[in-house]
């Protein structure tokens, strides 16, 4: 299929030659014929072949450059001219120039390229998150754990006002609480007090379940304390805060690499917003792990949804601001609360 | 130390492109428009299949990418009727690029676990900063042609490393007061170190001059930052003054537009200080500079590049990114639109520097070096 190189034709055209010394720009006129070019003008008069040259490819407006094998160069402005007559031999443009000529091809490419970010996020990311979470050693992950905890502790956290005998009555109660499947991660109970971080309890990576004084306050009875807990072991179970760590460094690498020289705050910002989802789809997964857990122990699963009610108006108290469900779902890291009472209703059916 | 070296890198690298300089075809004394040849809607297409390939080979096709970019601006940059021309090797790019996530890697896994070995990690990278950055513009320079002629760059490893030292040293115990000597010396030893062929450019600023600048953007960051926020009250009492009257407690709903009102209000008045900033220094920079008997004129405005940036930007955020190929090209466009080059013995004369160029052919170690940190 390929041409010939000694059949190819051009009638002499004008262009620059530069012999690799000088400046010098020289105003040649430039023809192809028998396999190899000829430049003359201006004291210069050479005939090269073909073979001995390296042609830049085509761009809309840009000049041709043609570089010979001693060091000179030739510029011609008709860049098409030569694809035309080079189509099809070895002097044609690469594959990769080709696809970025043609439009059709740049259509197909957005089209992949939408198909890879979508699935990546959607699937790739989680998935590979979740292989190398399950991977790490224990060791890494009380790493992580112990340096957030001393890091909380340090800004965030006093020590628990608690009573001593309150804490012990409520460990041994949440030592009581049997799991549906063998657990490989200890879990670990820690009482602190944070004015900033109100009615909350959270787990870390290594088992650590920290419950903040006014959370335990706020609960009705100890069975909403061990909703939370069964709650706070999902996390721990299915390992979320690794691979939530894992997922937005992904994450925000592939937007750096994405939107990188546009804009780190760019960057930043969306990379937020598309973490969010994950955050949330873990929240559901612990749900649906606590309610499994509640009703292993004999308790009901709606126990977590009217504790999360309750909790939601202690927050809105704290803020002063009306519930607003719906139009935030998307940039909060946790569903609204509606939407997951739907769902603990649902799983609370036999 | 560390974000404010790779800070002026960037300038330094935005300037480059179209270091270099030429030449008419007359010998006669003239004055040359550089001019940008490009178009937004072709460099959509090379971005687009560059992303696709890049993503699809896990980022292994990045650094052909970074040159299929960078061929394409330099060659649709012209000067007296000649344009430039990108040799950078993608091998040499992606050595570079390992070693590069490498050592950010190192830095973001100790500094989750280990914050002790974090110490130690960043101080062996600033370490090597210098080296980097030489290496960097060395690779730039020496890749970057017109006319068939090379540039070159004499700045060593030592001479980067003894300006980090002695002007950051006299950065850090001045509380910062003496950075504009810091960035004197850096715009110094870029400028004085690069040559086209054999001839060396030459930077004459004093240190007035770029204090001038920085108390200048001071002054006007201050200015800016007043008008804003003014603006910024107005607005918000505008919009929201009568309503949180009448609810009483604030809505949810009007934090987040409070907040998104404040990020906006933020990001113009960085464009507009960066932009006031980096139209003065470069307008400074490329004045003061001398490549043999070849002088230059940059006439950027602050205003004009702000509103580039700013539309830009916009833009960009709207159609989720796939404006930047023609914001690129308009900023291209624009650089090349200001600056002018009066070249009153001609562009004929320079003359290739072959003995560099087999110096570092021939020398293996060199060869085994060529690595490209330039992002």
């Amino acid at each position: 299929m390929s041409t010939s190189v000694s059949d190819l034709f051009l009638e002499p055209v004008s262009g620059h030659y530069y012999d690799g010394r000088s400046s010098r720009a020289y105003n040649v006129t430039f023809g192809i014929r028998g396999g190899s070019c000829r430049i003359s003008g201006e004291g210069i008069d050479k005939t090269i072949p073909l073979s001995d040259i390296i042609l830049s490819e085509q761009l809309d407006k840009a000049y041709r450059i043609l570089r010979f094998g001693d060091g000179s160069s030739c510029e011609l402005p008709d860049s098409l001219q030569l694809s035309v007559i080079f189509e099809g031999s070895d002097l044609r443009d690469s594959f990769v120039n080709r696809l970025q000529r043609s439009w059709r091809w740049v259509i197909i490419s957005l089209l992949l390229l939408s198909l890879v970010f979508f699935a990546g996020y959607k699937w790739g990311v989680p998935f590979a998150a979740e292989k190398l979470a399950y991977r790490l050693p224990f060791t890494a992950l009380s790493m992580i754990s112990q340096q957030a905890l001393s890091t909380l502790d340090g800004r965030f956290m006093q020590p628990s006002k608690l009573a001593p005998e309150r804490q012990t009555q409520l460990r041994e109660r949440f030592a009581g609480i049997a799991f549906p499947q063998a657990r490989n991660i200890p879990l670990k109970i820690e009482f602190r007090e944070s004015a900033m971080l109100g009615a909350n309890a959270f787990a870390l990576p290594d088992g650590t379940i920290v419950f903040l004084d006014q959370l335990v306050q706020l609960a009705g009875n100890d069975d909403e304390l061990v909703a939370v807990y069964a709650h706070e072991a999902g996390h721990v179970a299915n390992r979320h805060s690794m691979r939530q760590l894992i997922q937005s460094s992904i994450v925000a690498l592939a937007l750096a690499a994405y939107l990188g020289d546009v804009s780190s705050l760019a960057g930043a910002m969306s990379g937020f917003l598309l973490q969010a989802k994950y955050s949330r789809d873990f929240e559901r997964d612990a749900d649906r792990y606590a309610a499994t857990v509640l009703r292993t122990n004999g308790l009901s699963p709606r126990l977590l949804g009217s504790f999360l009610k309750k909790l939601e108006q202690a927050h809105n108290r704290r803020s002063g601001s009306k519930s607003d469900d719906g139009v935030f779902d998307y940039i909060s890291s946790h569903p609204s609360t509606n939407e997951r009472m739907k769902e603990i209703e649902s799983l609370s059916k036999p | 130390m560390k974000a404010t070296a790779t800070g002026l890198i960037c300038a330094a690298c935005s300037d480059s492109t179209q270091f270099g300089i030429g030449a008419g075809t007359g010998a006669v004394a003239s004055t040359y428009q550089c001019e940008f040849t490009g178009s937004g809607g072709e460099y959509f297409r090379i971005w687009i299949v560059n992303l696709l390939l890049s993503i699809i080979t896990l980022g292994i096709y990045s650094p052909w990418a970074k040159v299929r970019k960078n061929r394409y601006f330099y060659r649709n940059t012209r000067v007296a009727g000649s344009s430039f021309d990108y040799h950078g090797n993608p091998g040499a790019i992606l050595k570079g690029r390992i070693i590069a996530v490498l050592l950010i890697a190192a830095l973001s896994l100790s500094k989750q676990f280990n914050p002790k070995l974090y110490v130690v990690v960043l101080l062996l990278v600033s370490l090597i900063l210098p080296w980097m950055i030489t290496r960097a513009f060395s690779f730039r320079l020496h890749n970057s042609s017109w006319r068939g002629i090379r540039m070159r760059f004499h700045g060593t490893v030592t001479g980067a490393y003894l300006m980090f030292l002695l002007y950051g040293f006299l950065t850090l115990i001045t509380l910062g007061i003496c950075f504009p000597l810091l960035y004197r010396q850096l715009r110094l030893f870029l400028v004085n170190n690069a040559a086209f062929g054999t001839t060396r450019s030459e930077l004459t600023i004093s240190s007035g001059d770029v204090f001038g600048v920085f108390i200048k953007t001071i002054f006007m960051s201050i200015g800016v930052g007043i008008v804003i926020s003014i603006a910024m009250g107005f607005l918000m009492n505008l919009l929201f003054g009568s309503l949180s009257l009448k609810a009483g407690r604030p809505s949810q709903a009007m934090f987040v537009w409070i907040g998104i009102i404040a990020i906006a209000a933020y990001l113009l008045y960085r464009v507009i200080v960066q932009s006031f900033f980096r139209t003065r220094m470069t307008n400074l920079v490329w004045d003061h500079t001398r490549l043999g008997t070849i002088r230059f004129e940059s006439h950027q405005r602050a205003r004009d590049l702000a509103s580039i940036i700013a539309s830009n930007a916009l833009l960009t955020f709207i159609t989720l990114g796939f404006y930047w190929p023609w914001a690129r090209v308009q900023l291209s466009k624009y650089y090349a639109d200001t600056l002018l080059v009066y070249a009153p013995d001609g562009l004929n004369s320079f003359v290739a520097d072959v003995e560099s160029a087999v110096a570092a052919a021939g020398d293996e170690i060199t060869e085994a070096l060529d690595v490209d940190f330039g992002f």
